[in-house]
């Protein structure tokens, strides 16, 4: 079929509609490497500027780490770009099994599978693994990926209240009929920061003889006393039976993902899952870097040590400045505004300031939750925060909200 | 081609109807003319070649219950309104937010 006028009127309407609804997204253009401190080109034309990165997911501040550079490019020359491959023809070098070593000793699990990003893996693992008689029971705030890939699978689907332990075992007696249950939930949540109380998951798990998922993908690397995610900090090492994670946030920040588990479950989804079965092995420049990054993570926790300290920093100082964040512990840091256009206004002025974060907003969130997402960084030096914390008390003075809570910011704008 | 004809039943004077009232009994009319045509209560050609085929063909009247919001759609089918109800629901509850990167 020809792309006709008609269909080209019809999607530039379906554009002109995103635009309306202020949901439009325009990429920034980042002239140098990841970094605290970043070369941003907007918008596009203007002269780059120089301006502090909190809305990077490079939590160990590794994505540019010269040992990680160096462990690419080395890599790069001993095995290549590419491989013209999936994995199971001709796509598998013995740094991508190194890798899977590495990460299943690290996650504390029996094997692990690499897909080409968390993505891919949450996409494939529950088709590969479960059936029409079996039912999928998942938090309602999972990442995106979950629930596509919930949709790819022909287990009945389920949902309990976020983090509600009640609720989830109200939904486990319900399904005592099925053959299997699987508990999905992320282990940090994207949006909140907050983590999921999987101590008492697993407990429900075992007393309902049901499955227990977990993403770990805004963990790994830094949640824990050592950074092996949200099952080290609730004290449940090596009772998660699927653990899905990314190498493109803490572990490098490159692309990559994995499965990581039970031996049974992560063979099943060699044999079965479509992302891992038809897509392109891991490039070996990002393999060499992650085992560097492994490396650099299992030696030492002084940059997760960092991050805690930088996160704790920076949470007392929005709070001591008159900032609604949500509480919690992750360097995940939302301030919350609760108007969408409150939120788009202050990131603007914050850019304006020098400080890089993003502002989110329904249907990102729920509606009246918008808010600013900052994110830390073990890159991030003290001198790096003391400059957000004065754009931010500069900023929010301008639009009045500094101490003011969420029914006043409410009053104040509208949610 | 022979060309479709439609039947019209005429309700009692002053009797109620819902939409779904009305939802039900075009089915229910839908459900008799389907086992009323020929090959209509037993397996077709094509359900024979699908089990040629090794598929295990079921078949039957069910509920199909639908839900639209943008470019969110969810259907679900069921035994019963209430079942299908039901698994619309669950599915609809995984749109509580698109989910940050």
């Amino acid at each position: 079929m020809a792309y006709s006028e008609q269909a080209r009127g019809g999607y530039r309407r379906e554009l002109d509609g995103i635009r309306e609804a202020g949901l439009f997204k325009e990429e920034r253009y980042i002239r140098s490497p990841q970094a605290a401190s970043i070369e941003v080109e907007f918008p596009a034309g203007a002269a780059a500027r120089t301006v502090i990165n909190f809305c990077a997911n490079n939590y160990l501040g590794l994505s540019s780490h010269p040992e990680v550079v160096a462990a690419a490019h080395a890599g790069l020359d001993r095995r290549g770009y590419g491989l013209s491959s999936v994995r199971f023809i001709c796509g598998t070098q013995d740094i991508h099994r190194e890798l899977e070593e590495r990460l299943t000793a690290f996650l504390g699990t029996e094997d692990t599978l690499l897909f080409p990003s968390c993505l891919d893996a949450n996409a494939g693992v529950f088709e590969a693994l479960l059936g029409e008689q079996d039912v999928m029971i998942a938090d309602r705030l999972v990442h995106a990926s979950i629930v596509d890939g919930m949709r790819l699978c022909s287990a009945v689907r389920d949902t309990y209240k976020h983090a509600s332990l009640a609720h989830l075992e109200e939904k486990l007696q319900e399904h005592q009929d099925k053959r299997y249950r699987l508990i999905i939930t992320d282990g940090v949540f994207s949006m909140d920061g907050d983590l999921a109380p999987l101590d008492g998951i697993v407990e429900l798990a075992d007393k309902y003889d049901a499955l227990v998922f977990v993403d770990e993908s805004h963990a790994s690397g830094f949640i824990g006393r050592t950074g092996r995610g949200t099952h080290e900090h609730c004290g449940v090492l090596g009772r998660i039976d699927i653990i899905t994670t990314t190498l493109g946030k803490a572990l490098g920040g490159a692309s990559g993902g994995c499965v990581s588990g039970r031996r049974e479950l992560v063979e099943l989804c060699r044999q079965r899952a479509r992302p891992y079965l038809f897509s392109n092995t891991v490039a070996p420049v990002i393999v060499s870097g992650a085992l560097k990054v492994m490396e650099i993570v299992q030696a030492s926790t002084e940059r997760r040590d960092k991050l805690e300290a930088n996160t704790r920093f920076w949470r007392e100082g929005l709070t001591k400045i008159g900032l609604d964040i949500k509480a919690g512990e992750s360097p995940i840091v939302p301030v919350m505004l609760y108007n969408a256009k409150l939120a788009q206004d202050v990131a603007r002025d914050l850019f304006g300031e020098g400080i890089y974060a993003v502002g989110f907003f329904f249907p990102v969130v729920a509606k009246g939750q918008a808010r600013i997402r900052t994110q830390l960084s073990a890159a991030h030096e003290t001198a790096h925060l003391e400059r957000g914390l004065a754009a931010f008390e500069k900023v929010g003075r301008k639009y009045g909200i500094l101490g003011k809570n969420k029914d006043e910011i409410k009053e104040m704008y509208g949610a | 081609m022979q060309e479709s004809r439609s039947i019209e039943v005429r309700l009692p004077a002053g009797m109620e109807t819902s939409a779904d009232d009305l939802e039900v009994l075009r089915t229910t009319f839908q459900t008799i003319i389907s086992l009323t045509r020929p090959g209509g209560s037993s397996p077709c050609e094509r359900i024979r070649d699908m089990r040629e085929q090794g598929w295990d063909v079921h078949w039957g009247v069910t509920w199909l219950v639908t839900a639209r919001r943008g470019k969110d759609y969810e259907e679900s089918t069921g035994r019963t309104r209430e079942e299908a109800m039901d698994r619309l629901r669950e599915a609809t509850c995984l749109h509580e937010s698109d989910g940050c990167p």
